[in-house]
């Protein structure tokens, strides 16, 4: 499977209460990287999702800059070595 | 058309070459004294000058009586009552409250019938836009709300450089005491939730007046609500290294200034930045208008 960088805001160092160095992981699609990052890191879990597997509408996602919304969600298949910027709809603050 | 002269009061600010941005040695020194890293504050960097033309601000951010005169005469409805729920910080993170709306901001339980000289919430980038079309208005570009804010060189808060949680409204006013990091903002926020069920603690317009104005007599432009500007988010210096999320945002986001009644003394700096997806909205975000002094008139 893909190696698939995940890139957090700097803020969720805060939240996981450590330094979080690179995040990579083989994911063929988001649904798999984000798996992942939410066994790493459990208490990103309300930050990624409504409810139990629905994307929040607080956080958009993008796969190599383009918006997951705009593609297949969380299902978007990832074919390649990729990055997964993941940006708070407020980011900042 | 309402008509810009039936909107509210307003300020002349006047034309004036305005230093925007944060001061390098202010983001080293805040570093040290919160829990947030300095490449979270780094898109307040480099300090530029921007010549801004004379403009008229509003005093106070739009409120819902204001709104509510938009939404009877227009028939607007807004992304939060089309979509069904709005933002709303629940007990340990946001969640998408059904029903909530400008109307009803924290859900269904709550109404603004005893706060219509509150700003106006959950309002997205569109919702601002078309009241401040419908004023024959606009929203403010994000140099003329941080002029607006600090004048024409940069203080840390509208009033000064020294936080005084009497200033604005504030979780430090609310909570009659010290907030600087997130653990002792998550304490607060413990309580505050627990007491008010999302109910949004703004406060009338001119609460905190003039002891919170900027250099202009702009007031409340620290605390009570968020704001909206008309600027897509951007880097001060394309040149510069920013921190890839903020970067994924640009040209993809709206800038939004002064933070709300829910932030704590660092978030609500005068040259504090928050990029916005156009489509958020939220309980403790409204805004402003703003017009060219040109078409105002005198």
């Amino acid at each position: 499977m893909p190696d698939v960088e995940i890139v957090v805001p700097a803020n969720w160092r805060v939240v996981a209460g450590q330094e979080l160095g690179d995040l990579h992981c083989d994911a063929d699609t988001v649904r798999g990287a984000l798996d992942w990052l939410i066994r790493k890191h459990p208490q990103f879990q309300p930050r990624l999702f409504s409810g139990s597997d629905r994307l929040a509408s607080w956080i958009n996602i993008y796969l190599d800059n383009e918006d997951i919304r705009g593609l297949a969600l969380l299902d978007t298949p990832i074919r390649a070595r990729a990055a997964l910027v993941l940006v708070p709809a407020l980011a900042g603050g | 058309m309402m008509g810009a002269g039936s909107h509210g009061d307003r300020v002349r600010i006047p034309a004036g070459r305005a230093l925007i941005g944060s001061p390098e040695e202010h983001l080293d020194q805040i570093v040290g004294l919160q829990h947030y890293p300095r490449v979270w504050f780094e898109d307040e960097a480099p300090r530029h000058a921007v010549d801004v033309p004379a403009f008229d601000m509003d005093r106070h951010p739009v409120s819902n009586a204001a709104f509510a005169a938009f939404v009877a005469a227009s028939g607007y409805v807004t992304t939060a009552e089309q979509q069904g729920f709005g933002l709303v910080y629940g007990a340990s993170y946001w969640e998408e409250q059904a029903g909530a709306s400008w109307r009803h901001p924290a859900g269904p339980h709550d109404s603004i019938a005893d706060r219509m000289d509150h700003p106006v919430v959950q309002v997205t980038y569109a919702d601002a836009t078309a009241y401040a079309q419908w004023v024959g208005m606009r929203l403010p570009t994000e140099a003329e709300w941080e002029y607006a804010a600090h004048g024409p060189s940069w203080r840390c808060w509208p009033w000064g450089d020294e936080w005084d949680m009497g200033r604005a409204n504030s979780a430090e006013y609310w909570a009659q005491k010290p907030i600087a990091d997130f653990g002792a903002w998550r304490a607060w926020w413990a309580t505050h939730h627990a007491r008010n069920r999302g109910i949004p603690a703004t406060l009338p317009a001119g609460a905190f007046s003039p002891q919170g104005d900027s250099p202009f007599g702009v007031a409340e432009m620290s605390g009570n609500v968020a704001e909206w500007t008309s600027t897509p988010y951007h880097m001060y210096d394309p040149e510069r290294s920013y921190d890839p999320v903020y970067a994924t945002a640009v040209n993809r986001y709206i800038v939004v200034r002064g933070g709300g009644w829910m932030n704590f003394r660092y978030q609500l700096r005068t040259s504090e930045r928050i990029a916005c997806a156009p489509s958020y909205a939220n309980f403790a975000t409204g805004f402003r208008c703003a017009i060219a002094a040109s078409a105002a008139g005198s």
